[in-house]
């Protein structure tokens, strides 16, 4: 579902942010990229959604091509980032309505929107509610519900536990085992090498642009993962 | 995709303490404007209707047909208080055969612009670049202002808020999202934009004196569609400038600078480099031989002075409208009018030939000038509004055309009229003036019983003469250029704005395909 192939990425100013990557997450499967700032995550995650075009490999979303046919891509796959950003004039219905009908979605329903937001655990009073209120573990959960309503089959988060107070990030984590149970193929980045262990199917560490290793959940069951990272970091 | 992108941009800029700051600040200014203007409208109207009546009664009271003169009063458009154009143009234009009318008259007469800088005539509007102060002006300034800054982070802070990311990830396609927002902001423009034209309506429909005509009401929507068609050209530069910077900061300094450079810099630059090419008026030599041939050609023409009162002195050419004089001295005169003023009549030409030259090199000047500060897209909007408006120099210049036709028709008329003693004088409808001997003893005895005078306060009364029947002069032919032709003139200037907003558009396309949203 998604699906990199050598994918490489090299900035204008020549900085290699992005080495011969070559990833493969099935449906119902979460996979949890590790790695220091700058180690190319992000990177990842832009590539599939075209925010930035690849110098070299194949990014693929349900077998889409995201470079030659990224509304095609886009299609396939939601968005969750680090801080998620919403208009702030704007009602939380009226954020999901918005993104929900720019994702190809016109026909749904006031109730349905609250439904989705009663299940990604928003309180009642917040659904009429300006987001620029809101807190962020309450954008972050609005983040996800804009995901779900958009029923894509993949879905792609960029740090989306960084900041969260743990009952949040724990709320958060809860709703990506949903999804995953739902069949969703979800690639992570994170830096929480607690949480990744305990969801993700398979682990990645990357490194200067590099996935220097891949470990499936049964593998990384004998092994202590912060170690692992440590190791990894350390090694030049 | 458009439509809901359109519909998010709508709502978030109707949302914004911007916007309603900008509604706030054109209701006020335009309904201000307006308001004075529709004044100054009323006054103006008013005058026109007077002098109209005035110039018909006075023609209507004409006692010889060498004083045969038609005033061409030219009626103000309602449409001015949209765009008042070139408010130092004359109200009148005087039509006669002794003289051709031109945009270039002599300076210092009131029914010709003022072309000198003097204490005395302080402005010449042919070197004016700026619009007078209405609707369109605050449209041209204010608004496209606001226009600019309600798009200057359109994108720039869309990607320091973080939404465009979000936005991004959606299967919307990036030119619909510009397209999006584009319309969106347009719409948003619009809103003002309508409220400032109703408040002018209101304006308008509560006044007593003043009520909109078929074409009136057309002008109207062109002056509107042209006002929607400059603001989304400032918003398609907006757009642009929002594209090309990172922070929102830089995107209003770029925006600021970006305003001043179309609204006042390029008019006020260009327009202030152009004057120094301002043709010279280097045809006074030219004027001075004409004068002396004429005069010379005057001077040869046969005249016998019979009578002691001579009238030279107050009539520079000798023959115009008398009426206290001798049935021979008029008999005298007459043989003496026939040849002067055919003769005046193609002074009157001569004269025309070469100030209208002088004119001539001055519309190239201005042809060159409006060329060169087209590229401001505030100086083709005031351009077209005024034209629109019926308010520009083009169309005062139509009125001149139409001034010159009338004079060759009314000349045609008058001249037959030359041989008649009515050209000059009603002396002949005074039985009592013929020399015969019962006249003469009849005289005698009055001036003896009276005094001397007695014969100049008998005669010299014009109140006693019938005015003229005019009833065979030519008619004024109402051929004004309507609003067709008048926005027909302005096809170059609509296409070059349409062009620019494309033009601005189309980059800002280019450039949203590898906006870089990391």
């Amino acid at each position: 579902m998604i699906q990199a192939i050598d994918l490489s990425k090299r900035y204008e100013d020549g900085l290699l942010a992005l080495d011969h990557l070559n990833l493969n997450i099935n449906p119902g499967q979460i996979y949890c990229l590790l790695g220091a700032n700058g180690a190319g995550k992000t990177t990842t995650i832009n590539l599939f959604f075209n925010f930035i075009e690849p110098t070299g490999g194949t990014a693929l979303l349900n077998g889409v091509d995201c470079t030659k046919r990224p509304l095609d891509a886009k299609r396939h796959a939601a968005y969750v980032s680090e801080n998620v950003m919403l208009y702030g004039n704007f009602t939380a219905r009226q954020n999901l309505d918005f993104f929900t009908k720019l994702a190809g979605r016109k026909d749904l329903k006031k109730e349905e929107y609250y439904m989705v937001m009663r299940q990604v655990g928003l309180p009642e009073r917040a659904f009429e509610q300006r987001v620029k209120t809101f807190s962020k573990g309450m954008r972050q959960k609005l983040g996800i519900a804009i995901a779900m309503l958009k029923q894509a089959p993949a879905l792609l988060l960029d740090e989306p536990t960084s900041g969260l107070d743990p009952k949040a990030a724990a709320e958060f984590v809860e709703l990506l085992l949903t999804l995953k149970r739902e069949g969703k193929a979800i690639l992570m980045s994170t830096h929480d090498i607690f949480r990744a262990k305990e969801i993700a199917d398979v682990v990645g560490i990357m490194k200067e642009g590099v996935l220097i290793m891949e470990k499936s959940r049964r593998e990384l069951e004998a092994e202590d993962l912060e170690k692992l990272y440590l190791k990894y970091m350390e090694v030049s | 995709m458009i439509r809901e992108i359109l519909g998010k941009e709508l709502l978030v800029n109707l949302l914004s303490l911007r916007f309603m700051i900008g509604l706030v600040v054109a209701m006020l200014l335009m309904g201000l404007v307006g308001y004075v203007l529709m004044a100054d409208y009323s006054a103006r109207y008013q005058t026109y209707l007077g002098d109209l009546q005035r110039h018909q009664n006075e023609l209507s009271q004409t006692r010889v047909f060498s004083k045969v003169q038609v005033i061409l009063d030219i009626p103000p458009s309602p449409l001015s208080v949209f765009s008042r154009g070139m408010r130092d143009l004359p109200s009148s234009i005087t039509i006669s055969p002794y003289h051709i009318p031109t945009l270039v008259d002599d300076a210092g007469s009131s029914e010709t612009i003022h072309l000198s800088g003097t204490d005395k005539n302080p402005v010449n509007p042919l070197l004016k670049v700026f619009g007078s102060l209405d609707v369109c002006f605050v449209i041209s300034v204010v608004l496209s202002l606001f226009a600019l800054l309600l798009v200057f982070d359109s994108l720039s802070g869309e990607r320091e808020a973080g939404t465009l990311k979000l936005v991004f990830s959606a299967p919307a396609g990036r030119v619909n999202l510009l397209l999006g927002k584009f319309l969106g902001a347009v719409i948003t423009m619009a809103i003002p934009l309508t409220i400032g034209f109703l408040e002018v309506l209101i304006l308008f429909a509560s006044s007593q004196q003043v009520s909109l005509r078929g074409p009136d009401w057309a002008g109207l929507g062109l002056i509107y569609s042209f006002s929607l068609l400059y603001l989304a050209g400032f918003l398609a530069l907006g757009l642009l400038v929002s594209l090309f910077t990172r922070e929102s900061s830089s995107g209003l300094m770029a925006s600021l600078l970006a305003w001043a450079v179309v609204v006042i810099v390029l008019p006020s630059g260009l327009g202030s480099l152009a004057r120094y090419y301002y043709p010279e008026r280097r045809e006074e030599a030219m004027l001075e031989e004409l004068d002396r041939r004429f005069s010379d050609e005057f001077n040869r023409i046969p005249y016998r002075q019979v009578s002691s009162w001579n009238m030279a002195q107050t009539d520079p050419h000798r023959g115009e409208s008398l009426l206290g004089i001798t049935r021979e001295e008029a008999f005298n005169r007459s043989e003496y009018v026939k040849k002067a003023f055919p003769l005046k009549f193609r002074y009157a030409e001569d004269r025309y030939r070469i100030a209208q030259a002088y004119a001539d090199r001055l519309a190239t000047w201005r042809r060159t000038r409006d060329n060169l500060i087209r590229p401001s897209l505030s100086f083709l909007y005031g351009k077209i509004c005024s034209a629109v408006s019926g308010t520009d120099l083009e169309t005062y210049d139509a009125a001149l055309t139409r001034a010159r036709l009338y004079r060759d028709a009314l000349q045609s008329y008058l001249l037959p009229k030359v041989a008649r003693p009515e050209w000059f004088t009603r002396i002949f409808e005074y039985p009592d003036m013929e020399p015969t001997q019962a006249n003469e003893q009849a005289w005698r005895a009055l001036e003896e019983k009276e005094g001397s005078d007695v014969y100049l306060k008998k005669i010299w009364t014009w109140s006693r003469v019938a005015p003229l029947d005019l009833a065979g002069m030519p008619l004024m032919q109402d051929n004004r250029p309507g609003l067709w032709a008048r926005t027909e003139g302005s096809f170059w200037d609509v296409v070059i704005l349409l062009g620019m907003t494309g033009c601005f558009l189309v980059l800002a396309l280019r450039r949203i395909l590898h906006y870089p949203v990391d």
